[in-house]
């Protein structure tokens, strides 16, 4: 039935008729902002002086840490379920600069090019400072310290346990360790970061921002500039991709700050550089320490693990929370400590990315179960199917049970790309001498994702008019991923009118919906379950009215094929709604309620699990250490898709964006500065990386929490990619790479060959 | 955000000489501008003015004289990767512009550009090394011409004085029976490393061989000691003595880490490339005379 619906906003999309917040017209007045921002990672602001740049044709005002009016610039950071965490940024630089990056000025100014050219002429006196790049250096005894009333880089630490772990190791015949680090990353998406457009009437604030989350925001703005929440309205056009990256960052402040100085709207658009300096994904290192009975059963994990979040805090308090309840993968570990650490380092801060934590600790325990079944001697797909979860069986105090089958995921991944699951048997002798010979190798992964964790209630209404025409207003933005062509199948099928009667409303605070926003694979579960609930109270209320006005019991009326039906007897909706008079509506809300959070167990909160297995093919080449992906599935458990080209689209995109982090994405810090912080030098995945005998699929067992059986799967499979590489290219020539991106050097330098 | 700035667009050589004269420093050469705009655009040129000389009448022309294949500084890579005589008179040559990043970049960017600019991840220097081509320069001052090997100095600097404008390359077929390749090595979007030989066997003999590597360094380089150490072996003598040339190319070659890659796998990857693109060019040799180049189009 589903696969009648187009995507809502494919025609638009497609025509270039689809509005992003470039494209809305200038308001009357419109001013252009642009930024200044800090070419040092670390280092003192001695002075700055922009008197030149106020001069400058066509400037109408500068902001820099002098031009603040008495407003406080210190940021409020997200409220997190179970750490503490502590205001720590600016959002326009004070005394030092953390950054390559970090925004120390910006002028508003009646053209983009007048404040380009006023920005250049702001003269700003640094003192460098000796930058760290590297967590585990920051947290060396001597190292540079970024926040000194801290004391130390060390920001925050968390930690997950069952069983005894001392009891654990006893038991096991075998101890092995275990490390994998991953690098910070850049999201990129093809919209820029940090772009806006504000105005400031009668007080309100109206802002027009590519953001996840338009209910946090404006309430963050409001605290920010200490005005009520009625008083900030955020509007969001379509968003050109975000993958966590879609937040209120400092260039947004700067807008809505100038906004209100000049009393004019202010448009902020940022440069693809400017793009790269507003959001990154958290550097990692995972070390996991193993215990293993002789028979192949785990017996302990002890995981350390250090998670860089940058300059400042911004998504640390998430990313290590959920890298701590993650590193323990999918397996069945009776005794389990896992100790997470997050580190500040002169880094652009990292905030959320697509699968938050996990990417990092996917990539740490899959190659780590790989690793220890080869050491062992047994088939690293037996030791999976051994040690895997099994459907019902208990995780950890405050979960659900395992609600899925990874037999079933593995079994249909391997069938996918002709595998059996056996890896060869032993190491290739050495492969030295044999000129370019490419040499095949499989290998698998599997990945295990907390469904939809957290964010309170969500919140949507159904409006329906004397045509039958039904209206959702809500606020989860379309950022790419087909939210409103979800919300419109949601509420199609829970009235059983066809799609064309449902009109999905751009996300806009003003209608008051809260929304925790579009992001940790939550919209489906809770939006969908608002959409289907307001629409569930729409048809209630729809019958009651049915039945004042043609009589019967509401519970005899019926909804079918957009007919109000009366045993025997149809009537339009319009004759029905029609008979409240003039201009009549019926208008419900609907909300969905997640689990609460404590404490105590780090999984409360969550409503279902989200797992994938994938299956990887490649060939390497030993003499150069080129890689080619030749085959690749991936199957995440979507419980029920409810579009299936949407919902097999996220997992093909979470798929490619997967093989960037694996094979090439990397934000570099060298010689003080980032290296690569533009798209000309980051290396993003492009077609021809993809490889032709790629499969995304999905377990459809119908047996998930959300709509229609529906469940959260789309950060499932960008974990999985990355592990599976890592595996494959061990069974090509026993050898393992351990850090990201999985570079020919680094295959190289694993062969010994450099 | 690129400033304001002028565009001059003269039609004749005289013309362009004349502007770039009066202009000297102020001015900058557009022959395409798929490096220079970048530069601009994140301010690490600035210039007040524009020299676009693609209008000049010929500036674009690709030739045979009897002598040299003559092509004109403003002939892009696709003309040169697509041209029948490029083909015929060098299709080892033909065969590198082919390799140039993109078709985007092909299109638009021009051999003249190229060469001027210098910037050390790029192909068309480290190929025409081998084949031993000259620039001809023109200026108020009147005409000269310089070795490639001369023109090419250093990291983006070359002999161009900035009253000068380069008119034409001056490539010279290679010698009869020999054969090359040139092989390069992408990661990012520019090379992280290019490697042309061209081979003249006899008797499964290396007769005479030309050796240049490029992107590694701050300039093409021809391996001139290389080229003499294995004249007169055999392919396989000659592979073992490029693998103990490490040091040599160390210090020929100046690499550095950076973004592409670490100092020891450029070194390593020389050697790879090197031994492979000997392989190919002697493959090449072996063919029998029916297998015209121009086939491969």
């Amino acid at each position: 039935m589903e696969e009648e619906y187009p995507r809502i906003d494919l025609r638009e999309k497609v025509t270039g008729a689809a509005q992003y917040v470039e494209d809305l017209p200038d308001l009357p007045g419109t001013a252009y902002a642009a930024m200044l921002l800090s070419p040092y990672s670390h280092a003192q602001i001695l002075a700055i002086d922009s008197t030149e740049a106020e001069r400058s044709p066509g400037v109408i005002a500068v902001l820099d840490r002098e031009h603040l009016a008495g407003l406080n610039p210190r940021l409020k950071v997200a409220r997190h379920e179970h750490l503490k965490v502590r205001d720590d940024q600016d959002f326009i630089a004070i005394e030092k600069v953390r950054f390559d990056g970090e925004l120390v000025a910006a002028v508003a100014a009646e053209d983009l090019r007048s404040a380009c050219q006023a920005v250049d002429k702001i003269r700003v006196e640094y003192r460098p400072l000796t930058p760290v790049f590297d967590a585990t250096e920051a947290l060396q005894p001597g190292a540079p310290i970024l926040h000194e009333e801290r004391g130390t880089n060390l920001l925050f630490e968390d930690s997950l346990g069952w069983g005894n772990i001392e009891e654990g190791f006893r038991q096991a015949d075998h101890v092995f360790e275990e490390s994998y680090t991953s690098p910070s990353m850049f999201h990129h998406p093809m919209e820029n970061i940090g772009g806006c457009l504000v105005q400031v009437i009668n007080g309100e604030i109206d802002l027009w921002a590519p953001t996840s989350s338009p209910m946090r925001d404006a309430s963050e703005i409001a605290h920010f500039f200490a005005v009520e929440p009625d008083k900030v309205r955020v509007r969001v056009p379509y968003v050109g991709g975000g993958f966590g990256s879609k937040t209120l960052v400092p260039s947004i402040y700067a807008a809505v700050f100038l906004s209100r100085r000049i009393r004019r709207p202010v448009r902020m658009i940022p440069s693809a550089e400017h793009s790269f300096r507003q959001n990154a994904r958290h550097a990692a290192v995972y070390h996991a320490k193993l215990g293993v009975k002789k028979n192949g059963t785990i017996t302990a994990l002890d995981a350390d693990l250090i998670v860089d979040t940058g300059a400042y805090t911004t998504g640390g308090a998430t990313a290590v929370h959920n890298a701590v309840i993650s590193a323990w993968g999918c397996y069945r570990i009776p005794h389990l400590r896992i100790q997470g650490r997050c580190v500040y380092t002169n880094k652009v801060p990292a905030g959320h990315t697509r699968a938050t934590g996990k990417v990092q600790t996917t990539w740490g325990i899959e190659c780590a179960i790989d690793s220890v079944a080869r050491q062992m001697g047994i088939d690293p797909y037996e030791f999976r199917k051994k040690n895997v979860l099994l459907r019902d069986e208990f995780v950890a105090t405050g979960t659900p049970r395992m609600d899925t089958d990874y037999l079933d995921l593995m079994q249909q991944a391997i069938a996918a790309i002709g595998w059996d699951g056996r890896s060869k048997p032993e190491r290739p002798s050495d492969t030295a001498g044999t000129g370019h010979r490419w040499v095949k190798g499989r290998g698998m992964a599997l990945s295990l994702r907390h469904g939809s964790q957290g964010g309170g209630r969500a919140y949507a209404m159904a409006t329906m008019d004397a045509r039958g025409e039904v209206t959702i207003q809500h606020t989860a933005p379309e950022i790419g991923q087909g939210t409103h062509n979800l919300i419109g199948i949601v509420a199609a099928r829970a009235l059983d009118l066809p799609q064309s009667q449902i009109r999905v409303r751009q996300p806009d605070t003003a209608v008051n919906l809260p929304f925790a926003g579009v992001s940790a694979q939550r919209t489906t579960m809770q939006m969908g379950k608002a959409v289907q609930n307001a629409c569930v109270n729409l048809k209630r209320e729809l019958f009651v009215l049915a039945a004042q006005v043609k009589g019967g019991n509401p519970e005899e009326w019926r909804l079918i094929q957009g007919r109000l039906c009366y045993g025997e007897v149809a009537f339009p909706i319009g004759e029905i709604i029609g008979a409240l008079g003039g201009s009549a509506v019926i208008k419900c809300v609907g909300y969905h309620s997640v689990p609460p959070t404590h404490r105590e167990a780090a999984f409360s909160g969550m409503d279902h699990w989200a797992p994938s297995a994938a299956a990887l093919e490649l060939e390497v080449n030993p003499e150069t250490g080129e890689i080619r992906i030749l085959r690749y599935s991936v199957i995440a458990d979507a419980g029920k898709a409810l579009h299936y080209p949407s919902a097999k689209a996220q997992v093909e995109g979470g798929a490619v964006m997967g093989f960037g982090h694996a094979l090439f994405e990397e934000t570099v810090y060298r010689e003080g500065q980032f290296q690569n912080g533009d798209p000309f030098q980051y290396r993003l995945p492009v077609m021809k990386d993809v490889p032709e005998a790629f499969y995304a699929s999905m377990l459809e067992k119908g047996d998930g929490p959300g709509p229609f059986g529906s469940k959260g799967m789309s950060q499932t499979s960008i974990v999985t990619v990355a592990p599976a590489i890592g595996n494959a290219l061990y069974d090509a020539l026993g050898a393992r790479v351990r850090s990201l991106p999985i570079s020919p050097e680094k295959i190289l330098q694993a062969m010994g060959k450099i | 955000m690129l400033g304001s700035l002028q565009l001059l667009q003269p039609t004749t050589i005289d013309e362009a000489c004349g502007a770039l004269h009066e202009l000297g420093d102020r001015a900058k050469i557009y022959a395409g501008g798929a490096e220079l705009l970048l530069l601009m655009r994140h301010r690490l040129v600035t210039t007040e003015v524009l020299v676009n000389i693609k209008n000049i009448a010929g500036i674009n022309r690709l030739a045979w004289d009897g002598t040299f294949l003559r092509a004109g500084a403003c002939a892009t890579h696709h003309a040169l990767e697509s041209s029948p005589v490029v083909w015929e008179r060098a299709p080892l040559f033909a065969d590198a512009e082919s390799q140039v990043a993109n078709v985007r970049v092909r299109n638009q960017g021009t051999l003249g550009g190229n060469l001027c600019f210098n910037d050390p991840h790029s192909d068309p220097g480290t190929v025409l090394l081998v084949f031993e081509a000259s620039v001809r320069l023109a200026s108020r001052r009147g005409e000269r011409r310089l070795k490639l090997d001369d023109f090419l100095l250093d990291i983006y600097t070359t002999a161009l004085e900035p009253d000068e404008l380069l008119l034409e390359v001056q490539i010279p077929p290679l010698p009869a029976r020999m054969h090359g390749s040139y092989l390069r090595l992408h990661r990012y979007q520019r090379p992280t490393l290019g490697v042309a030989a061209a081979l003249k066997m006899n008797s499964g003999n290396i007769e005479q061989s030309r050796l240049a590597i490029g992107c590694v360094g701050p300039r093409p380089q021809r391996l001139v000691e290389i080229e003499s150490k294995v004249k007169g072996t055999t392919l396989t003598d000659a592979e073992k003595i490029i693998a103990g040339q490490k040091t040599y190319l160390r210090e020929l070659l100046r690499p550095v880490d950076d973004l592409l890659g670490s100092v020891d796998y450029k070194l390593y990857m020389s050697c790879v490339l090197l031994k492979e693109a000997l392989h190919q060019a002697a493959q090449k040799s072996d063919l029998p005379l029916t297998d015209s180049p121009a086939l491969r189009i």
